[in-house]
């Protein structure tokens, strides 16, 4: 059985990386909308994925974070993408497939995914 | 509207625990085959509400529309409807300044009870929550059980950043694996 003193081995380990990341990416900030309705519409599955997508690209400086309702239900699970060059970019209708895409193309590669931004699902 | 997975309802929950300013989120899930009861409790030390005016403004059914309203959403009702269609109960306690508590009991063999879900993705999303707090999470069933804290997690790490894929993984293992050892091939 797992204990969480199993935790420090993996702390070690981190210590000894801290200095191995990648590029940095400060001012980054995905925010996945998670009130009830979010919730409803599957905006769990969707955090989860953009954060280990983040963690697995080992993105230095993106922020995951969980935001309130924005008045868009419908387009629900929603993620708001801000960097420095693009500014605020909604995506709705979100998935964990499409949140890993998003993270490649837009966060790594600096396009944004005109196919799951707002203003083309409206 | 409802959640198909209890795990859900509680991580909806323990969100307006979060909004509430809560250092302290404490969440238990405890199961009790021989009674047929499953007790889901989410405490916090947040900024609480004054229940009597919630209950007013409530009390007109399902909350539309995204006005800013002074008690949130339709997050609670749901989570009591979720536990009232299973012929259980629900209890809602909060007092300004103090914090709040929420405590829904479920008829564990109801046609309408939802499965318990994923409980180590609920408690993985509210890590990812900006802010330092403490979330704690129990889980038992039929006496044998298990507990995680955030606190005891960053008491580990010390100044090294714990909020990681690396660790966060290991805490939805953790979880994952302790629930199926004291489930034992039953599913809740």
């Amino acid at each position: 059985m797992k204990t969480l003193a199993d935790l420090q081995a993996i702390k070690e380990n981190l210590q000894s990386q801290m200095d191995l990341r990648n590029e940095s990416h400060a001012g980054t900030r995905i925010a996945v909308g998670m009130a009830t309705c979010g919730i409803a519409a599957g905006a769990r599955p969707v955090v989860t994925a953009f954060s280990d997508s983040v963690q697995e690209h080992k993105l230095h400086g993106v922020a995951v974070t969980l935001t309130g309702c924005i008045g868009l239900c419908s387009q629900e699970p929603i993620a708001e993408v801000t960097t420095p060059k693009d500014g605020k970019v909604t995506y709705v209708k979100m998935t964990p497939e499409k949140a890993k895409r998003v993270v490649e193309e837009h966060i790594i590669g600096g396009n944004v995914v005109k196919e799951y931004t707002i203003e083309n699902n409206k | 509207m409802e959640l198909k997975e209890l795990s859900l309802n509680i991580l909806d929950i323990a969100l307006n625990s979060v909004k509430a300013g809560a250092l302290l989120i404490e969440i238990s899930v405890t199961i009790c085959t021989e009674s047929n009861r499953l007790v889901i409790e989410i405490k916090d030390n947040g900024s609480g509400f004054n229940v009597n005016e919630y209950e007013k403004e409530t009390a007109c059914g399902l909350y539309r529309g995204n006005a800013p309203k002074k008690s949130g959403g339709n997050g609670l009702r749901i989570f009591k409807e979720s536990a009232e269609k299973t012929g259980g109960s629900f209890f809602l306690n909060s007092k300004e300044g103090f914090g709040t508590r929420v405590r829904a009991e479920y008829i564990l063999n109801s046609p309408f009870c939802a499965p318990l879900g994923d409980m180590a993705e609920t408690f993985a999303a509210l890590i990812l929550c900006e802010g330092e707090r403490e979330i704690v999470y129990t889980y038992n069933a039929d006496g044998r059980g298990f507990g995680i804290s955030t606190k005891q997690i960053k008491e580990i790490f010390g100044n090294i950043p714990w909020k990681n894929y690396e660790t966060i993984k290991f805490i939805k293992e953790f979880i994952k694996e302790n629930t199926d050892i004291i489930n034992k091939n039953r599913f809740f």
